[in-house]
């Protein structure tokens, strides 16, 4: 593989006060993208970019190649103006450019045109003037020729729209057969029907590319399926059960640290630390690796033993003066790749989300009938509904934590302590998790405390932030 | 002192071993309330003790440890187990005097000498907890009669009471009050109490006595437990060796193999394990099996009389007093064996290779399952506990030596459990000499290799019937099922 375009943080002029990026992206020849996004996320346009390049404001564009071939709307409004332009108005014998004429124009390789051209039943139609043609024929005609060209780099955004459902078929079985080491960007708004062929994958939002990297098609489906579902602004967080568990005053601090100290071994990890939690207010806890971040985090969720050896009152229970652990636990959501290294007991997906409700690793407890449903609806929040009753360890890494979120989610606790939950993750998974913590933010039924120390984890709905 | 065992009738010796309850759940449903705010001093900090307090703790009770002196002058482990992990540590005299409960979980070879340290300095009425009888049962303590004397044991090392404890699970567990020291009648509510503490009763209770527990626990540990994994390991790999089969291959399909297999065992019982084998290798390891179990029944046959006469006890008791010279010998001696010192191959193994491969392993685990579980019920001891010390634990020792072979598991089973290893297994290895000349590689380390799996129906319905009627697999049965009921339930 060789270098073919290279994107380094590149910001595009797109007018007066309009700008696209900064994108960083290495294409490399004989790739197939996937190019996902909401509408009008710029998908079009940053194939324009390829296409023709553009002007940067900053960052560098390389590499635009000499030669790409088309289909899209745009390229097939310009083929049937160009043909109206040169012919309208003028002699009536001339009949503009025939169907036969226009499908050699881009080198084509002649064993492929000829075979395409009976796929698509064009026979009948190579005489006439493409501009007698129906929309359908013209978009027929356009994608003919530029998979029959020998020109080896294809853009296609949106091939199928205008196809009717038989050509549309014929149209990607022809993909698949012809498409050899052509590099491609593929832009396509119904990804159920995204072809196997397709190697990589990027998600553009906000006018950069937030996710991208190599992933076979039918991955793609599923990861795409679950963005949908989870940026999708108008599903709610399921509604909380009737709690159990005692409820909290909201004046009181769910936690609330005096003068910690902790020392290990050798070195002293926190020296006098004050830290008070309210409900409602989100805090973020960075830190370099071995800052404490985690013990910090185990002294909240009692799985320090210096829990009990420090002035430390978790939900209102003063540390140490007879309460359980578990009574501290029924108020806290807890995810960390850490649980999710523990969480190997055998089980199915459900299970897992169940056990949050006994805050256990397994279930060992008869879940009630609102518990299951409870599951059920995190479920289909995540995108996992069809999993329901698979084992827990056969799911993809990134589906088991977005599960073991879940699992933290699902009795709506007072505290949700998220500790790394992007760690271990690829970028696509990591994109999946960070869109479902913000949409509990957002759901306000929950205090969060998030740590992580990777800047690309940082999630601009926290604002308070706890620097160790 | 004397074998407290031996001074009993006939028939309270026959009412003692034969007590073994399952325990409803609804009995634990006051939880830890009986011990709210008692003070709990744990004796010793060691795997059982420092795991079991660190449950004690999380279960919201007051929990400190006591240690000799010279244990914390020397900041030795067992000191800083407890100090890093905030509990407070003092010596007996600080301690003791201000304990309701005392856990004694020390070692039982030093029960003896520690019982009779803080015994004095014990508040009147309080009580003392232990979590194995050797030491009531065996050596005959007798303890000052103003003390409730109780045991709490769960069936596994303290790191697994520990982790099930955090999945928010726990470990089955034997309870037991001992008859002579139940001055106030409050036995049964303390060990109840500190069973929940521990999680136990989330897992299943049996209320047993001490003298079922000591004698099917020194049973099943020096029998199919840590006996017949060691004298397996070293049989099946010298005759591995033996015939051909490279030796990292062998080390490792043995090392790894009584895990894998015994894993089956654990979820499905003797019937379960034998069905991961074809039919035809099943055929053939029930053959191997009932010939093992003709040859080694009057072993275990002895090792039982020991254990019930006091035999046992008091030989080990008397290498007790000769600074462990026979213990450190066999220790050497199984240190130096082919099998502990050929390192394993790093290819890997299938599991069901495992099984393929290792069916004279199976069959060993059956024969031994089933003959410790049968001498054990034939000598009175109810088969509640007979399951548990034979198939039940058969999977976490077989865990220690797929860590470290036997090195790891003789350093991490009891004392008594290791003398009483070696034991059998200086008198099992002559044993099956002749029994292991006749075999070859296909039982063991190479496979069938048949390409034509058929056996007859008639034999194999037979065979089947054989092996789930098996009275171990019963009762394993309903065991299982009170462990596992919740799981099952989602």
């Amino acid at each position: 593989m060789t270098r073919l375009v290279t994107l380094d943080q590149a910001i595009f002029t797109l007018s007066e006060t309009g700008t696209f990026g900064p994108i960083s992206w290495q294409l490399e020849s004989g790739q197939k993208w996937f190019i996902a996004g909401r509408n009008g996320a710029g998908k079009s346009t940053l194939l324009g970019l390829i296409e023709k390049g553009g002007r940067t404001r900053s960052g560098e564009i390389l590499g635009i190649p000499q030669a790409v071939v088309v289909v899209s709307n745009a390229a097939q409004v310009e083929l049937v103006d160009r043909e109206r332009r040169q012919y309208d108005g003028g002699d009536d014998t001339l009949q503009g450019t025939s169907v036969a004429d226009l499908l050699k124009e881009l080198n084509p390789v002649e064993r492929v045109l000829t075979e395409l051209i009976q796929r698509f039943q064009l026979q009948g139609l190579l005489d006439q003037p493409f501009r007698q043609l129906s929309t359908g024929e013209t978009k027929k005609v356009l994608f003919v020729r530029a998979l029959a060209s020998e020109c080896p780099v294809l853009i296609l955004d949106e091939p199928l729209a205008g196809l009717d459902a038989a050509s549309q078929a014929v149209a990607l079985a022809s993909l698949s057969d012809f498409i050899g080491n052509k590099t491609v960007l593929l832009v396509l708004n119904d990804w159920t029907a995204l072809p196997d062929w397709v190697d990589h994958v990027a998600y553009l939002s906000d006018s950069s590319l937030s996710y991208q990297g190599a992933m076979d098609s039918a991955a793609a489906r599923a990861w795409l399926q679950q963005m949908v579902v989870l940026t999708n602004a108008t599903q709610r967080l399921p509604v909380p059960l009737p709690s159990s568990v005692p409820a909290l005053s909201a004046e009181q601090a769910l936690v609330e640290m005096r003068n910690v100290r902790v020392r290990f071994e050798d070195r002293q990890l926190f020296d006098g630390l004050n830290w008070r939690i309210d409900p409602g207010v989100h805090w973020q806890v960075s830190g370099a690796n071995g800052s404490g971040k985690t013990t910090l985090l185990s002294l909240i969720t009692g799985d320090s033993p210096h829990c009990y050896t420090n002035d430390l009152t978790v939900f209102g229970f003063k540390r140490g003066s007879g309460e359980s652990i578990w009574q501290i636990k029924q108020y806290i959501g807890y995810v960390s790749s850490a649980l999710h290294l523990a969480y190997r007991v055998s089980g199915t997906v459900e299970s897992v989300i169940i056990s949050g409700f006994f805050d256990s690793v397994g279930v060992y407890q008869r879940a009630t009938a609102p518990q299951k449903s409870a599951a059920s609806a995190w479920l289909a929040l995540i995108g996992l509904t069809h999993a329901r009753q698979q084992p827990f360890a056969q799911q993809s890494y990134g589906n088991q934590r977005l599960v073991l979120i879940a699992r933290a989610l699902v009795k709506q606790p007072a505290l949700l302590i998220l500790d790394e939950p992007c760690l271990g993750l690829d970028v696509f998974n990591r994109g999946l998790v960070l869109a479902l913590i913000e949409k509990l933010i957002q759901g306000r039924q929950t205090t969060v405390l998030y740590v992580s120390h990777d800047h690309r984890d940082q999630l601009p709905s926290i604002q308070q932030t706890l620097r160790l | 002192m004397a074998n407290y065992f031996n001074t009993l009738s006939l028939r309270a010796q026959l009412a003692q071993l034969g007590q073994c309850e399952f325990m409803s759940a609804s009995e634990f449903e006051d939880g830890v309330d009986h011990l709210r705010g008692k003070k709990i001093v744990v004796v010793g900090c060691g795997s059982q003790g420092l795991n079991q307090g660190l449950n004690l703790r999380d279960s919201g009770l007051d929990v400190s440890y006591t240690l000799r002196q010279s244990a914390i002058d020397e900041k030795r482990q067992s000191f800083l187990n407890a100090e890093s992990n905030g509990f407070r540590v003092g010596n007996y005299q600080e301690m003791i005097p201000t304990a309701d409960l005392v856990l004694n979980l020390t070692p039982d070879k030093q029960h003896s000498s520690v019982v009779a340290d803080i015994e004095p300095l014990m508040k009147t009425n309080a009580c003392l907890a232990y979590s194995h009888g050797f030491n009531i049962v065996e050596e005959g303590q007798k303890i000052r009669p103003d003390l409730t004397v109780i045991m709490v044991a769960p069936k596994c090392p303290g790191t697994e009471v520990r982790e099930e404890y955090k999945r928010g699970f726990g470990v089955p567990t034997l309870i037991a009050v001992h008859a002579d020291n139940d001055p106030h009648g409050e036995g049964l509510a303390i060990a109840k109490a500190y069973a929940a503490g521990t999680g136990g009763h989330r897992a299943g209770v049996l209320m047993s006595s001490f003298v079922a527990e000591v004698k099917s626990d020194l049973m099943g540990e020096q029998t199919i437990l840590c006996g017949m994994l060691q004298t397996g390991s070293l049989l099946c790999f010298d005759k591995m060796v033996d015939k051909g089969i490279e030796p990292a291959y062998a080390s490792k399909l043995v090392q790894y193999g009584w895990e894998t297999i015994t894993e089956a065992l654990k979820h499905g019982g003797i019937t379960n394990m034998m069905d991961r084998l074809s039919n035809p290798a099943k055929l053939r390891a029930f053959e191997l099996a009932e010939e093992m179990k003709q040859i080694m029944r009057p072993l275990y046959e002895k090792h039982m009389d020991d254990i019930m006469t006091g035999n046992f006890s008091s030989g080990m008791m008397t290498d007790w007093q000769n600074d462990d010279a026979k213990l450190l010998g066999w220790r050497h001696e199984t240190s130096q064996s082919a099998f502990e010192k050929t390192a394993v191959t790093d290819a890997d193994i299938l599991e069901q290779t495992y099984f393929d491969h290792g069916i004279l392993m199976v069959a060993m685990v059956k024969a031994g399952v089933e003959l410790a579980f049968e001498t054990m019920t034939a000598a009175g001891i109810k088969a509640e506990s007979a399951y548990y010390e034979s198939l039940h634990e058969v999977p976490l020792i077989a865990n220690t030596i797929a860590r470290k072979k036997l090195f790891e598991m003789n350093s991490t089973i009891s004392d008594t459990a290791e003398y009483g290893c070696y034991l059998y297994n200086h008198a099992c290895l002559p044993l099956l000499a002749d029994f292991m000349t006749g075999l070859e590689a296909d039982v063991i380390g190479r496979g069938l290799g048949l390409n034509d799996l058929g056996v007859d129906n008639q034999v194999l319905i037979a065979v089947n019937q054989e092996i789930r009627s098996h009275p171990v697999e019963a009762i394993g049965q309903t065991l299982r099922g009170y462990m596992t009921a919740m799981k099952a339930i989602v």
